[in-house]
Protein backbone atom coordinates (compact mmCIF):
# COMPACT_ATOMS: atom_id res chain seq x y z
CA UNK A 1 0.00 0.00 0.00
CA UNK A 2 1.25 3.48 -0.90
CA UNK A 3 0.19 5.63 2.02
CA UNK A 4 -0.03 9.41 2.11
CA UNK A 5 -0.21 10.87 5.60
CA UNK A 6 -1.65 14.35 6.06
CA UNK A 7 -0.98 15.70 9.54
CA UNK A 8 -1.76 19.38 9.19
CA UNK A 9 -5.03 21.21 8.76
CA UNK A 10 -5.83 22.26 5.19
CA UNK A 11 -4.75 25.69 4.03
CA UNK A 12 -4.92 27.50 0.71
CA UNK A 13 -2.04 25.29 -0.44
CA UNK A 14 -3.52 22.25 -2.21
CA UNK A 15 -0.18 20.81 -3.21
CA UNK A 16 -0.37 17.73 -1.00
CA UNK A 17 -3.67 16.84 -2.64
CA UNK A 18 -2.22 17.53 -6.08
CA UNK A 19 0.51 14.97 -5.46
CA UNK A 20 -2.01 12.39 -4.28
CA UNK A 21 -4.27 12.90 -7.28
CA UNK A 22 -1.32 12.80 -9.67
CA UNK A 23 -0.15 9.50 -8.19
CA UNK A 24 -3.69 8.14 -8.51
CA UNK A 25 -3.75 9.24 -12.15
CA UNK A 26 -0.53 7.27 -12.64
CA UNK A 27 -2.29 4.23 -11.13
CA UNK A 28 -0.22 4.11 -7.95
CA UNK A 29 -3.39 3.52 -5.89
CA UNK A 30 -2.67 5.90 -3.03
CA UNK A 31 -4.30 5.41 0.35
CA UNK A 32 -4.72 8.40 2.64
CA UNK A 33 -4.33 8.64 6.39
CA UNK A 34 -5.50 11.86 8.04
CA UNK A 35 -3.94 12.41 11.45
CA UNK A 36 -4.44 15.14 14.01
CA UNK A 37 -5.76 18.32 12.46
CA UNK A 38 -5.36 16.64 9.07
CA UNK A 39 -8.78 15.08 9.68
CA UNK A 40 -10.24 18.35 8.50
CA UNK A 41 -9.35 17.41 4.92
CA UNK A 42 -12.20 14.93 5.16
CA UNK A 43 -14.82 17.57 5.87
CA UNK A 44 -17.27 17.63 3.01
CA UNK A 45 -18.00 21.36 3.19
CA UNK A 46 -14.48 22.74 2.77
CA UNK A 47 -14.39 25.60 0.31
CA UNK A 48 -11.67 27.90 -0.96
CA UNK A 49 -9.22 29.47 1.43
CA UNK A 50 -8.65 32.41 -0.84
CA UNK A 51 -10.87 33.98 -3.45
CA UNK A 52 -8.86 32.76 -6.44
CA UNK A 53 -7.74 29.49 -4.92
CA UNK A 54 -8.82 25.91 -5.38
CA UNK A 55 -11.70 24.47 -3.37
CA UNK A 56 -10.18 21.85 -1.10
CA UNK A 57 -13.60 20.22 -0.71
CA UNK A 58 -13.96 19.80 -4.48
CA UNK A 59 -10.52 18.21 -4.70
CA UNK A 60 -11.22 15.75 -1.92
CA UNK A 61 -14.68 14.93 -3.26
CA UNK A 62 -12.91 13.76 -6.44
CA UNK A 63 -11.10 10.94 -4.63
CA UNK A 64 -13.62 8.25 -5.68
CA UNK A 65 -13.34 9.38 -9.30
CA UNK A 66 -9.60 8.69 -9.07
CA UNK A 67 -10.29 5.27 -7.53
CA UNK A 68 -8.87 6.43 -4.21
CA UNK A 69 -10.85 4.16 -1.94
CA UNK A 70 -8.94 4.07 1.33
CA UNK A 71 -9.23 7.32 3.25
CA UNK A 72 -8.79 6.91 6.98
CA UNK A 73 -9.08 9.22 9.97
CA UNK A 74 -8.94 8.47 13.68
CA UNK A 75 -12.11 8.29 15.76
CA UNK A 76 -10.16 9.96 18.56
CA UNK A 77 -9.24 12.90 16.31
CA UNK A 78 -12.88 13.34 15.35
CA UNK A 79 -13.66 13.64 19.06
CA UNK A 80 -10.72 15.97 19.72
CA UNK A 81 -11.70 18.33 16.92
CA UNK A 82 -15.42 17.91 17.62
CA UNK A 83 -16.19 16.70 14.13
CA UNK A 84 -19.31 14.64 13.67
CA UNK A 85 -19.13 11.74 11.23
CA UNK A 86 -21.95 13.37 9.28
CA UNK A 87 -19.63 16.29 8.47
CA UNK A 88 -17.13 14.04 6.76
CA UNK A 89 -17.13 12.69 3.22
CA UNK A 90 -19.04 9.41 3.23
CA UNK A 91 -15.97 7.59 1.86
CA UNK A 92 -13.82 8.54 4.87
CA UNK A 93 -13.50 5.67 7.33
CA UNK A 94 -13.07 6.46 11.01
CA UNK A 95 -10.66 3.96 12.55
CA UNK A 96 -9.44 2.98 15.99
CA UNK A 97 -5.86 3.20 17.22
CA UNK A 98 -5.50 -0.55 16.76
CA UNK A 99 -6.63 -0.30 13.16
CA UNK A 100 -4.15 2.58 12.69
CA UNK A 101 -1.29 0.32 13.75
CA UNK A 102 -2.31 -2.30 11.18
CA UNK A 103 -2.54 0.30 8.43
CA UNK A 104 0.91 1.67 9.20
CA UNK A 105 2.38 -1.84 9.34
CA UNK A 106 0.89 -2.73 5.99
CA UNK A 107 2.17 0.35 4.18
CA UNK A 108 4.96 -0.33 1.69
CA UNK A 109 5.85 3.33 1.24
CA UNK A 110 4.66 6.48 2.95
CA UNK A 111 4.81 10.13 2.00
CA UNK A 112 4.01 12.61 4.78
CA UNK A 113 2.82 16.19 4.70
CA UNK B 1 25.84 -11.67 5.25
CA UNK B 2 25.37 -9.29 2.34
CA UNK B 3 22.99 -6.37 2.68
CA UNK B 4 20.65 -5.78 -0.21
CA UNK B 5 21.27 -2.54 -2.05
CA UNK B 6 18.14 -0.48 -1.51
CA UNK B 7 16.89 2.27 -3.77
CA UNK B 8 15.78 5.46 -2.07
CA UNK B 9 13.82 8.47 -3.24
CA UNK B 10 13.97 11.53 -1.02
CA UNK B 11 11.28 14.22 -1.04
CA UNK B 12 11.90 17.61 0.53
CA UNK B 13 8.99 19.98 1.14
CA UNK B 14 10.34 22.70 3.39
CA UNK B 15 12.00 25.96 2.43
CA UNK B 16 15.79 25.91 2.96
CA UNK B 17 15.46 29.25 4.72
CA UNK B 18 12.94 28.24 7.37
CA UNK B 19 14.50 25.30 9.12
CA UNK B 20 17.18 22.69 8.94
CA UNK B 21 15.29 20.09 6.90
CA UNK B 22 17.53 20.60 3.89
CA UNK B 23 20.63 19.98 5.99
CA UNK B 24 19.10 16.93 7.62
CA UNK B 25 18.02 15.53 4.28
CA UNK B 26 21.49 16.07 2.82
CA UNK B 27 23.09 14.34 5.80
CA UNK B 28 20.65 11.46 5.43
CA UNK B 29 21.39 11.18 1.72
CA UNK B 30 25.12 11.03 2.42
CA UNK B 31 24.56 8.30 5.02
CA UNK B 32 22.45 6.29 2.58
CA UNK B 33 25.20 6.42 0.00
CA UNK B 34 27.91 5.61 2.56
CA UNK B 35 25.91 2.50 3.48
CA UNK B 36 26.12 1.29 -0.09
CA UNK B 37 22.56 2.05 -1.13
CA UNK B 38 21.34 3.97 -4.15
CA UNK B 39 19.43 7.23 -4.35
CA UNK B 40 17.12 7.34 -7.33
CA UNK B 41 16.20 11.00 -6.97
CA UNK B 42 15.93 14.00 -4.70
CA UNK B 43 12.55 15.64 -5.32
CA UNK B 44 11.99 19.24 -4.23
CA UNK B 45 8.33 20.04 -3.58
CA UNK B 46 6.39 23.02 -2.21
CA UNK B 47 8.73 25.65 -0.71
CA UNK B 48 11.73 23.36 -1.09
CA UNK B 49 11.88 24.49 -4.74
CA UNK B 50 13.66 27.63 -3.46
CA UNK B 51 16.70 25.41 -2.89
CA UNK B 52 17.16 25.36 -6.65
CA UNK B 53 17.59 29.10 -7.15
CA UNK B 54 20.91 29.88 -8.78
CA UNK B 55 21.64 33.42 -7.67
CA UNK B 56 21.57 33.14 -3.91
CA UNK B 57 23.95 35.40 -1.99
CA UNK B 58 24.61 33.65 1.28
CA UNK B 59 25.75 35.50 4.40
CA UNK B 60 29.50 35.76 4.72
CA UNK B 61 31.03 32.47 5.76
CA UNK B 62 27.99 30.41 4.77
CA UNK B 63 27.55 28.25 1.71
CA UNK B 64 24.36 28.41 -0.37
CA UNK B 65 21.74 25.78 0.46
CA UNK B 66 22.24 24.19 -2.93
CA UNK B 67 25.84 23.37 -2.00
CA UNK B 68 25.01 19.99 -0.44
CA UNK B 69 23.00 18.93 -3.43
CA UNK B 70 25.56 20.13 -5.98
CA UNK B 71 28.09 17.79 -4.36
CA UNK B 72 25.68 14.84 -4.57
CA UNK B 73 24.99 15.60 -8.18
CA UNK B 74 28.66 16.02 -9.01
CA UNK B 75 29.91 12.94 -7.15
CA UNK B 76 27.01 10.53 -7.66
CA UNK B 77 24.98 11.94 -10.54
CA UNK B 78 21.79 11.88 -8.48
CA UNK B 79 18.88 13.62 -10.24
CA UNK B 80 17.88 16.81 -8.45
CA UNK B 81 14.25 17.17 -9.48
CA UNK B 82 12.11 20.24 -8.85
CA UNK B 83 8.33 20.02 -9.24
CA UNK B 84 7.59 22.21 -12.24
CA UNK B 85 4.13 23.35 -11.09
CA UNK B 86 5.36 24.31 -7.63
CA UNK B 87 8.41 26.04 -9.11
CA UNK B 88 6.44 28.18 -11.53
CA UNK B 89 4.04 29.21 -8.76
CA UNK B 90 7.03 30.47 -6.80
CA UNK B 91 8.83 32.16 -9.66
CA UNK B 92 11.50 29.54 -10.26
CA UNK B 93 12.13 29.10 -13.99
CA UNK B 94 14.42 27.07 -16.17
CA UNK B 95 15.40 28.46 -19.58
CA UNK B 96 12.47 26.83 -21.37
CA UNK B 97 9.82 28.06 -18.97
CA UNK B 98 11.46 31.49 -18.73
CA UNK B 99 11.19 31.78 -22.50
CA UNK B 100 7.58 30.59 -22.42
CA UNK B 101 6.61 33.15 -19.79
CA UNK B 102 8.97 35.88 -21.03
CA UNK B 103 10.92 36.19 -17.85
CA UNK B 104 14.46 35.52 -16.61
CA UNK B 105 15.56 32.00 -15.82
CA UNK B 106 16.90 31.41 -12.33
CA UNK B 107 17.11 27.64 -11.91
CA UNK B 108 20.51 26.36 -10.83
CA UNK B 109 22.10 24.29 -13.59
CA UNK B 110 22.33 21.14 -11.46
CA UNK B 111 18.56 21.01 -10.94
CA UNK B 112 15.83 20.09 -13.41
CA UNK B 113 12.12 20.86 -13.56
CA UNK B 114 10.04 17.69 -13.68
CA UNK B 115 6.48 16.58 -13.16
CA UNK B 116 4.73 14.54 -10.50
CA UNK B 117 5.16 11.50 -12.68
CA UNK B 118 8.53 11.20 -10.95
CA UNK B 119 6.76 10.59 -7.64
CA UNK B 120 4.67 7.90 -9.29
CA UNK B 121 7.93 6.42 -10.57
CA UNK B 122 9.36 6.57 -7.05
CA UNK B 123 6.33 4.76 -5.64
CA UNK B 124 6.65 2.15 -8.34
CA UNK B 125 10.42 1.64 -8.43
CA UNK B 126 12.13 2.83 -5.24
CA UNK B 127 12.34 0.60 -2.18
CA UNK B 128 12.05 3.48 0.26
CA UNK B 129 10.65 7.00 0.10
CA UNK B 130 11.73 9.42 2.82
CA UNK B 131 10.05 12.80 3.23
CA UNK B 132 11.73 15.75 4.91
Amino acid sequence: MNLFILKKAPTSDAEALEMILACAAFEQQPSILLLGSGIQFAKADLGKFKSDGKSIGKLTSAFPMYDIENIFALESDAQTYKIDKQELHSFCKLISTEELKKILQSADKTISF
Amino acid sequence: MTTKNLHYSIIITQSPHNDENNETAAAFAAAVLDSGHTIDRIFFYQDAVFTALKDITSPQGQLPHSHHWEALKSNHNIPLQVCIANALRRGVYDATEASRYDTAFNLHEDFELTGLGEIAEALSQSDRIITF
